[in-house]
């Protein structure tokens, strides 16, 4: 149980660095939209898990944050990625690369090809 | 390097929380208003917009506490609401709480006095330099004096003359000093007052005695060997605490003239104040005068009246130094055949000496009070015990007096580890107030045991055992009680925290007759049977009344 959300909560914050890096500066509901429009129903369930996960990896040096007016003109908190965050990113997405490609090959083996 | 850095941040957002809170509200609040915005636009009502934006976005209370758990140092937040709780419990139960402080404390005050006791009597070295290095004529103290050229056993006291032999020949001793075996009471006026003269202890020591310790004067001087010297000046040497109770530390006090039993005396030095002179007793020297203004004892060979300490040089072998020392005892005595009657050349052959660890000086009262030291110190590790296994006791009762309370928590969602935590931080909290208690019972306690065994007498030193506790012990009692505090304060929630979840909500077993009559032990039962007791509680099987 508590496994599962910390896998959310990591990729979670890998999805929040690569929106960062692809968009530019956003606000959270920004961040919000964008990771939902492209996972689908992952973060749907709860937009609200967002905020802690933007505190975590402010404090870690991975974001920075400040007040800005958003496009109609209400009070925002923007996030941007910071130097450190760039490259935390892409070491993340290498390590998240290799795994993922171990995982594939894990799926793709049938029991046929290891006889 | 990341951790830290977050670590950092957790510490100075702790210190601006409340700004942080506003801040996440403020954030959820914009995030709200734009997904109502965003959910008014796809042509909702504005209520149901509203409540679907706050649907989507989750539980709010939630997500403050997720947000929480990030920001600031829970650890330090969850240990101040703990210690605030167990605070506040301890309060509701005054009776539990004064009885296991009050055991607590009296544990360990009364192990900690006696040991301190025991500690300056016994394993205690003298307030000197390198007290290791130092080696001592003997291995029984004798009082004071003894006559003729043979001694029972051992040769352990020595003529002045022997004294000098000894010095001259022995090469291995750095220093080797010499000093009356007993003090003689003098009567002390300073010279030119009309105020009437006190009586006060004095000893007479070699020249080298301060030098073989290896003590330096506090104020003024110590001796040399020129003042050891026959036709010599007379000095003395006044003792701290002489200088600052009798004379009110007047600095004009060195160089004065004092007048001990009419004879007049220099003082040119204070020693310095831990310093009780080589022999621990319940009134030290108060005066140290030179050996060479005895005048009486000291012409004479045969008159035993001095003890040898004796710093080795370095590498020097004790055991080398014994065996000279026993052919130079010899030599001596066959210089004094002539002398010697005919009972002394009787036991000549039988004359030897043995040398001693000398750190601790002349241990008359060690080897006087040892073996009552040991019974008075194996009985307060039997007191620390049962005081063990009480306070076992009253933690386990109270763990399982509260059964009920943390059921009722546990079925309100608290997370056992928590629950654990709680119990954890009151046995701490107890085991704290207990031993603070204790330290103030281990000064009292020291203090009424030394004015007790060693009755002060006015205008006179006293015993210089200091009352204060010594540290070591008062960590090992303070250390046992905690874990005992803590192993059973944590064993009766934790116990609950195994039993199956069905029997958690009700009380069943817990006022069952048995279980409570193995928690009740005697008071004067061993430890062991508490410990079984103990096994007993956590054994049993919960019965399901249903």
């Amino acid at each position: 149980m508590k496994e599962k959300a910390d896998v959310l909560q990591g990729t979670l914050a890998l999805m929040v660095l690569k929106t960062l890096d692809v968009l530019g500066p956003l606000h959270g509901y920004g961040i919000a939209r964008r990771i939902e429009q492209i996972s689908g129903d992952l973060l749907a369930v709860n937009q609200g898990t967002l905020y802690p996960v933007l505190l975590k990896l402010e404090q870690e040096g991975s974001i920075a944050s400040e007040w800005g007016a958003s496009e109609n003109n209400r009070k925002a908190r923007f996030y941007r990625l910071t130097r450190d965050g760039r490259k935390q990113l892409r070491a993340e997405a290498r390590d998240w690369e290799q795994t993922a490609a171990i995982i594939e090959r894990f799926f793709i083996v049938k029991a046929e090809d290891l006889q | 390097m990341r951790p830290l850095r977050r670590f950092f941040h957790r510490l100075t957002s702790w210190a601006r929380r409340q700004q942080d809170e506003d801040r996440l509200r403020a954030e959820i609040e914009e995030h709200l208003a734009m997904q109502t915005a965003e959910n008014l636009r796809a042509g909702l009502s504005p209520t149901e917009a509203r409540r679907q934006a706050a649907l989507k976005f989750g539980t709010v209370e939630a997500i403050k506490e997720g947000y929480r758990e990030q920001r600031g140092l829970p650890f330090l937040e969850t240990l101040i609401q703990d210690t605030r709780y167990a605070l506040r419990r301890l309060r509701k139960s005054p009776a539990f709480t004064i009885t296991t402080v009050v055991t607590l404390a009296l544990g360990i005050g009364a192990t900690t006095s006696i040991f301190t006791l025991v500690h300056a009597v016994i394993l205690k070295s003298l307030a000197v330099a390198n007290p290791a290095e130092l080696y001592r004529l003997g291995k029984e103290s004798r009082c004071c004096y003894w006559s003729r050229y043979s001694q029972d056993k051992e040769f352990s006291l020595v003529s002045y003359e022997l004294y000098k032999y000894f010095r001259n020949h022995t090469k291995e001793f750095a220093e080797l000093a010499a000093f009356a075996a007993s003090e003689q009471l003098s009567g002390v006026r300073r010279a030119g007052t009309s105020a009437p003269a006190q009586s006060y202890p004095s000893e007479f020591v070699s020249g080298n005695y301060f030098t073989m310790f290896g003590i330096n004067a506090y104020a003024g001087r110590v001796f040399t060997a020129a003042d050891d010297r026959p036709g010599a000046p007379p000095v003395a040497i006044m003792s701290y605490r002489l200088w600052q109770q009798g004379y009110g530390s007047d600095p004009s006090v060195i160089g004065a003239v004092f007048n001990l039993s009419d004879s007049p005396f220099v003082v040119v030095g204070i020693s310095p104040p831990g310093f009780f002179g080589d022999t621990l007793r319940d009134n030290p020297p108060d005066f140290f005068l030179p050996l060479a203004t005895e005048g009486d004892d000291i012409n004479k060979p045969d008159t035993h009246w001095l003890d040898l300490i004796g710093r080795l040089r370095p590498g020097a072998a004790p055991a080398t130094i014994e065996a000279e020392m026993r052919v130079e005892l010899k030599q001596w005595l066959r210089s004094h055949w002539g002398e010697m009657d005919a009972n002394d050349r009787a036991k000549f052959p039988q004359q030897t000496l043995f040398l001693g660890p000398g750190g601790a000086g002349i241990t008359s009262m060690r080897e006087e009070y040892e073996h009552w030291l040991q019974i008075l110190m194996m009985v307060s590790a039997f007191v620390l015990l049962i005081v063990c296994a009480n306070v076992a006791n009253l933690m386990l009762v109270r763990g399982l007096e509260r059964r009920r309370q943390t059921s009722l928590s546990m079925a309100l969602g608290a997370r056992p580890s928590r629950l654990v935590r709680q119990a954890l931080t009151e046995s701490i909290i107890l085991s704290l107030v207990g031993g603070a208690a204790g330290l103030i019972i281990a000064f009292a306690g020291t203090r009424l045991i030394l004015h007790f065994a060693f009755p002060p007498v006015f205008g006179a030193a006293g015993i210089p055992i200091s009352a204060s506790p010594s540290m070591p012990v008062l960590l090992f009692a303070f250390s046992l009680s905690l874990i005992t505090g803590v192993t059973f304060g944590i064993a009766a929630p934790a116990a609950l925290l195994r039993a199956p979840a069905r029997s958690r909500g009700r009380c069943s077993w817990y006022s069952r007759p048995r279980s409570r009559l193995f928690c009740f032990p005697p008071r004067d039962s061993s430890p062991p049977l508490c410990a079984i007791s103990s096994i007993r509680i956590l054994d049993s099987k919960p019965i399901d009344a249903s």
